[in-house]
């Protein structure tokens, strides 16, 4: 599902056969919001089931979450927060013509993620650790199945970030063509909504 | 009303215009961007699909003819059952007319040169097939769920399930990319002056579609995900032995498969609403209210998938609600059958094979929705749920309904895709074939149902084995007008008649361009004036 | 089998309500189905365009908003209608009978296993007395089945960790069939019962003869077991409460929850109570208790909630102990190694036999006849014996070796039967060898 917004970018460029500049962009915008409804569902069926075992289960809940590292899950929310705002100067930039400093933010977003996806490492290890697998309680179930499909999400982002900064370097984005960059932004702005929502969730209940 | 009408004169050398078709050799098929040809690739896939689960189903009826273990083992008719069901669903029904017909006629309809993202497109297809090559290499070891995969027997059977989850995963990605196209398509790429009240009733349905497929399926494809990982890393939501609860996968399931019946059905309506006009010659009737009836169908949909769990122990709260949900559905769907009537009302009415398709539609569709009655009747259903009753309902609704409609559009179409006329001698020989043998099938099941056959049952109490019998043998009657109609087909590809530009006198923009139409699509974009439906008047 | 569609009059009161419902469907809908094909055939013939004649004319008619209103708003009644309808019949399938005989019902790979009141069970086999009706407690110890009577016009599922409910009322005396209605694995079509409706009278005599053999009443087991749980620490039978609430006349009654709702303390309250004290605490008390998951089965759980039952004051028949009966229960043994007579048993209720013959006919699975020491081929050519440590392994591991052209079917029951039992059932193999 990731590969769509990186499937967008080169294909709208090649589109003025059917579309105008303009259509383009709004197709592409659209398709992207589109998009990420269907990723709201994906990770809906997840959420439900937390909303259903949280109320079946909420001494489960509590006692769980108490094994989880509030810190290193705060410090997490803050690297990803970080790097919304780069990936937002980088639009920025880039909307200002401004080539050499898209590629600095987008290197930084690329950066931040891998710290996210590092931190992320440390805590599942030091969970394996302590025998705490996906198939030890439910509340662990949720955890390991909600984490690990946002960093999927995570991963594919920094292919989807990677490819725009490989591109902006052949030159290919401009002050009056950065649809790709916009589109591959609000996803990684979506990323970055899922781990706010989260964070609190798994990591601060009750 | 439009400047690109054709004049009526059939090209002047001895051989068809190829148009769309000119580049030959593999290659241009595999990386074509052209929604036609992508259109061309999904049709002949599900098609193929629809035959060998076609094959799969003729299997169970033989079995069946007998009410013990005979010709093969209970194991084998449950690896057939399952077969013909998850083939036909999610690599036939689904697809077939959305996929298939959708690319090739929704550019076409609102004179547009291509969908809004073709690379996506055919990266679509692409997934599509790597789906189904995963799901093929899962069926090594022979798949025993049923197509609905209900936990924790999908959990724990030695069959692959986990694999098979993951090609349907990839096959719900296709989907969901193919929809998402076509929303941007028909949101953006309308010719100049083709307003929302001016396009196509299939447009309409194509619409109303697209969303379902968008909003349902990544639902199924957690569900799908989080049954994998139940069995690779023990995750125990549906397991009841760590917590969980084995009907939540019902509720995922159905959440997402009982919307996905309308991706079935609402295209198979939407070419029903251009078929009945041009063939009645008569403007189509209550235009509004079929396109808005559409949208309700999608809309109601979502909130109605309780009604295949009213047995499970449901508290009866939620059940009465469901229930009377489930009715809400019927209500745009009488909504559209009535104004089809009203259309043919006062026409000039020919029976070309497309139209002949149609009216049966109509007909089998009419029994299948007023079968549904009973299914959302609560005290009703609790008896022939997970019986004979249901199985006919459903194939009265997706058989009677969706084949028919996409055999309405497949006669329809034909000329335009492939620049050949089918033979009508043909088209209704197969046509007169499945009509009875579907009816001798299907109806006997339904009094097979309500008599207490369950479903899914491979020996059967021998009182209902008359009845069985006749079934069968309406499968082979059904199974031969299938066989005549493919005949049709391949003889048309290399023989047919040239068909002219616009065969049927239809007024949609996918006529006013050459059969076949070429990789343009148009010459020029149209502009359009008036809705499609400007039929009336003096005939000849 | 009795069929009611033969014999024209209704098994049950639900037969008669369910059938009456059908033929209001079926009635208002033909009338629709008449209307519109007949339309639909009408219009066919009537505007068709004639050959030869003079080019028609059609009118440019594009909607009419009267008609379209009456086109909505009578399905829309007619929906209603069966909407209301349906509800009735199914609030009263769903209203809870007085003074209903609970049984519980348990589906099983594959076969029905029923457990009255008084300790006695029964496999594929529901008796009941004509007149009265019956509470059938409805749970699965593997996947999902469904309890099917179609004479009785009733279904209802049966579901691993929660039980389900269905009246039953038995009008007319007769055997009908009862069907598993959810798709279960390989022997699912055969998973089949029979419900014996006899005259009270005949189910009596039945009864008796019946509990000569029986144990401790189901209420008793549960008595028994919660001494041993340690239940009766926090919770009084009457009297001064302690930490939780009094176990006397607590089932059944309306109790008020500490989030604010009230909750019916039926099976599936206790139940889950049992399992996950802290998802439904009541109002006033600590949420202390522990889980019992794991520690209680469901079938204990089951013998708990009858024994609640019989404190609170619900109808409980009470078996007449004979201590006599044991010594004929003895003698019948001797006649067999007490192990293989056990393994029998087994078989017979773990559904083993619903795969295996012991004639030799070939089902599902290898017959038993002549199993035990035969020389098999497996699945990929290599060759084993039967011994001991295969048959051992094949039945807590079906799928590690599966003879050759055999389905890799059959259910693990690693966990699930304990080491007694299965060399009971390899005793059992033993004495097939012949």
């Amino acid at each position: 599902m990731s590969g769509q917004s990186t499937h967008q970018g080169p294909g709208a460029a090649g589109h003025e056969a059917h579309m105008d500049p303009a259509t383009a962009r709004e197709a592409a915008t659209l398709g992207i919001w589109t998009f990420l409804a269907t990723e709201v569902l994906l990770f809906g069926g997840l959420f439900t089931a937390y909303i259903i075992y949280r109320i079946k289960y909420p001494q489960l809940f509590y006692e769980d979450h108490l094994k989880l590292d509030r810190v290193l899950g705060a410090v997490n929310t803050v690297v990803l927060i970080g790097s919304s705002l780069t990936v937002a100067l980088g639009i920025a930039a880039i909307r200002k013509g401004k080539v050499g400093l898209l590629q600095l933010y987008l290197s930084l977003t690329i950066l931040l993620a891998g710290v996210f996806l590092g931190i992320k490492y440390v805590e599942y290890t030091a969970k394996f650790h302590h025998g705490l697998f996906p198939d030890t309680d439910i509340f662990f179930s949720l955890y390991f199945m909600l984490t690990g499909l946002h960093g999927i999400h995570v991963l594919a982002g920094m292919a989807a970030l990677g490819t725009v900064l490989f591109l902006a370097g052949r030159g290919r984005y401009s002050e009056s063509y950065h649809t790709p960059v916009e589109i591959t932004g609000l996803y990684w702005h979506f990323v970055d909504l899922v781990w706010i929502y989260l964070f609190p969730l798994l990591y601060l209940v009750g | 009303m439009r400047d690109t009408t054709w004049n009526g004169e059939q090209p002047q050398n001895g051989d068809a215009p190829r148009g769309y078709l000119e580049a030959k050799g593999i290659w241009a098929w595999v990386y074509t961007l052209d929604h036609k040809r992508i259109g061309v690739l999904y049709l002949y896939t599900t098609l193929f699909f629809f035959l060998v689960g076609g094959l799969f189903g003729l299997l169970i009826r033989i079995k069946l003819l007998f009410p013990g273990q005979h010709i093969f083992t209970n194991q084998t008719y449950n690896v057939l059952f399952t077969m013909h069901g998850a083939l036909m669903i999610f690599l036939f029904v689904i697809p077939a007319i959305p996929s298939g017909l959708g690319n090739f006629f929704i550019p076409l309809h609102i004179g547009a040169r291509d969908v809004a993202f073709p690379r996506l497109n055919l990266l679509s297809y692409w997934v599509f097939v790597a789906g189904i090559l995963v799901i093929l290499f899962s069926l090594v070891r022979p798949m025993d769920t049923g197509w609905t995969f209900y936990t924790p027997y999908s959990a724990q059977t030695a069959a692959d399930v986990t694999t098979l989850s993951f090609g349907i995963f990839l096959i719900g990605m296709s989907s969901i990319l193919t929809g998402l196209n076509f929303l941007v398509t028909i949101h953006k790429l309308r010719a100049p002056g083709m307003t929302w009240h001016r396009m196509p009733l299939f447009i309409w349905s194509m619409y109303a579609t697209s969303i379902i497929q968008v909003l349902a399926t990544p639902v199924v494809g957690i569900t799908f995900l989080l049954l994998a990982m139940e069995r690779v890393l023990g995750v125990g939501f549906f397991d009841p032995a760590k917590g969980g609860d084995p009907i939540l996968f019902q509720h995922f399931f159905w959440f997402y498969s009982h919307p996905v019946v309308y991706v079935m059905i609402l295209p198979a309506m939407g070419i029903i609403s251009e078929v009945i006009p041009v063939f009645s010659r008569k403007p189509i009737f209550g235009y509004r209210a079929i396109a808005y009836s559409s949208v309700a169908i999608a809309a109601f949909g979502f909130f109605v998938w309780g009604h295949h769990m009213f047995v499970t122990g449901m508290s009866a709260t939620a059940a009465i609600i469901f229930s009377l949900l489930t009715y809400s559905v019927a209500i745009p769907t009488a909504i559209k059958v009535f104004n089809w009537l009203a259309t043919m009302y006062r026409g000039s009415i020919t029976f070309e094979s497309p139209m002949l398709y149609a009216l049966t539609f109509i007909f089998l569709f009419v029994v299948g929705g007023l079968t549904g009655m009973y299914l959302g009747a609560l005290g009703a259903d609790i008896h022939v749920h997970d019986t004979y009753f249901i199985v006919a309902h459903f194939h009265y609704t997706m058989v009677g309904g969706t084949v028919m409609g996409l055999l309405a559009a497949v006669h329809y179409w034909f000329p335009k895709m492939t620049g050949r006329m089918l033979s009508e001698t043909m088209a209704r020989r197969a046509w007169l074939l499945m009509f009875i043998g579907f009816n001798v099938t299907f109806f006997t099941q339904f009094i097979l149902g309500f008599e207490g056959m369950p479903r899914r049952y491979a020996e059967y109490p021998a009182q209902y084995q008359t009845l069985n019998i006749v079934s069968t043998v309406g499968s082979w009657v059904l199974a031969t007008g299938v066989l005549i109609m493919f005949a049709n087909f391949v003889r048309t590809l290399f023989r047919g008649a040239p068909a002219p530009p616009n065969p049927w006198k239809a007024r949609s923009l996918e006529w006013q361009t050459g059969s076949p139409p070429p990789t343009e699509n148009f010459e020029e974009i149209p502009t359009v004036t008036d809705w499609p439906y400007g039929y009336a008047g003096r005939q000849t | 089998m009795a069929n009611a569609y033969a014999l024209g009059e209704a098994a049950s009161r639900t037969t008669g309500q369910v059938d009456t419902l059908f033929l209001f469907i079926t009635v208002v809908s033909l009338f629709f189905f008449l209307l519109v094909e007949g339309l639909l055939i009408y219009f066919a013939i009537k505007y068709r365009r004639r050959k030869g004649a003079e080019a028609a004319e059609t009118p440019d008619i594009r909607g009419n908003l009267f008609l379209e209103t009456v086109w909505t708003l009578i399905p829309t009644i007619v929906v209603a209608s069966f909407f209301y309808y349906g509800y009735l019949v199914f609030r009263d399938i769903r209203t809870p009978s007085p003074g209903a005989t609970d049984i519980h019902a348990v589906g099983r790979q594959w076969l029905f296993e029923f457990r009255y009141p008084d300790g006695r069970t029964s496999i594929n086999e529901l008796r009941v007395p004509a007149g009265s009706p019956v509470k059938l407690i409805l749970s699965s110890d593997d996947v999902i089945h469904s309890f099917y009577v179609p004479d009785y016009r009733l279904k209802e599922d049966m579901v691993p960790g929660q039980y389900n409910t269905l009246y039953l009322h038995p009008d007319r005396e007769g055997t009908y069939p009862i069907l598993c209605a959810e798709y279960c694995g390989v022997a699912h079509s055969t998973m089949r019962a029979e419900l014996i409706v006899m005259e009270p009278g005949a189910y009596a005599a039945w009864r008796e003869k019946k509990e000569a053999s029986a144990g401790q009443s189901l209420a008793e087991q549960g008595k028994a077991l919660a001494e041993k749980s340690g239940c009766l620490g926090c919770h009084a039978l009457e009297g001064k409460e302690k930490i939780g609430p009094n176990f006397g006349q607590g089932f059944g009654r309306k109790v008020l929850l500490a989030d604010g709702t009230s909750v019916t303390a039926d099976e599936e309250y206790i139940r889950e109570s049992i399992y996950d004290p802290g998802a439904k605490v009541v109002k006033g008390y600590p949420a202390v208790m522990p889980t019992f998951k794991g520690s209680l089965s469901p079938d204990e759980v089951g013998a708990i909630i009858a024994y609640l039952k019989s404190l609170s004051g619900e109808k409980e028949r009470e078996p007449e102990k004979e201590g006599e009966k044991a010594v004929e229960k003895e003698a019948r043994e001797g006649k067999e190694a007490p192990s293989a007579h056990k393994g029998k048993e087994l078989a017979e209720t773990l559904g083993c036999l619903a795969c295996h013959s012991i004639d030799g006919s070939v089902r599902a699975g290898p017959s038993f006849q002549g199993l035990f020491g035969r020389q098999v081929e497996l699945e990929g050519g290599e060759k084993a014996t039967a011994d001991e440590a295969y048959l051992r392994e094949s039945i807590n591991l079906p799928r590690a070796k599966v003879v050759k052209g055999y389905p890799n079917v059959m259910p693990e029951f690693k966990g699930k039967i304990s080491e007694e039992d299965l060399s009971a059932l390899i005793a059992y193999l033993k004495t097939l060898k012949q």
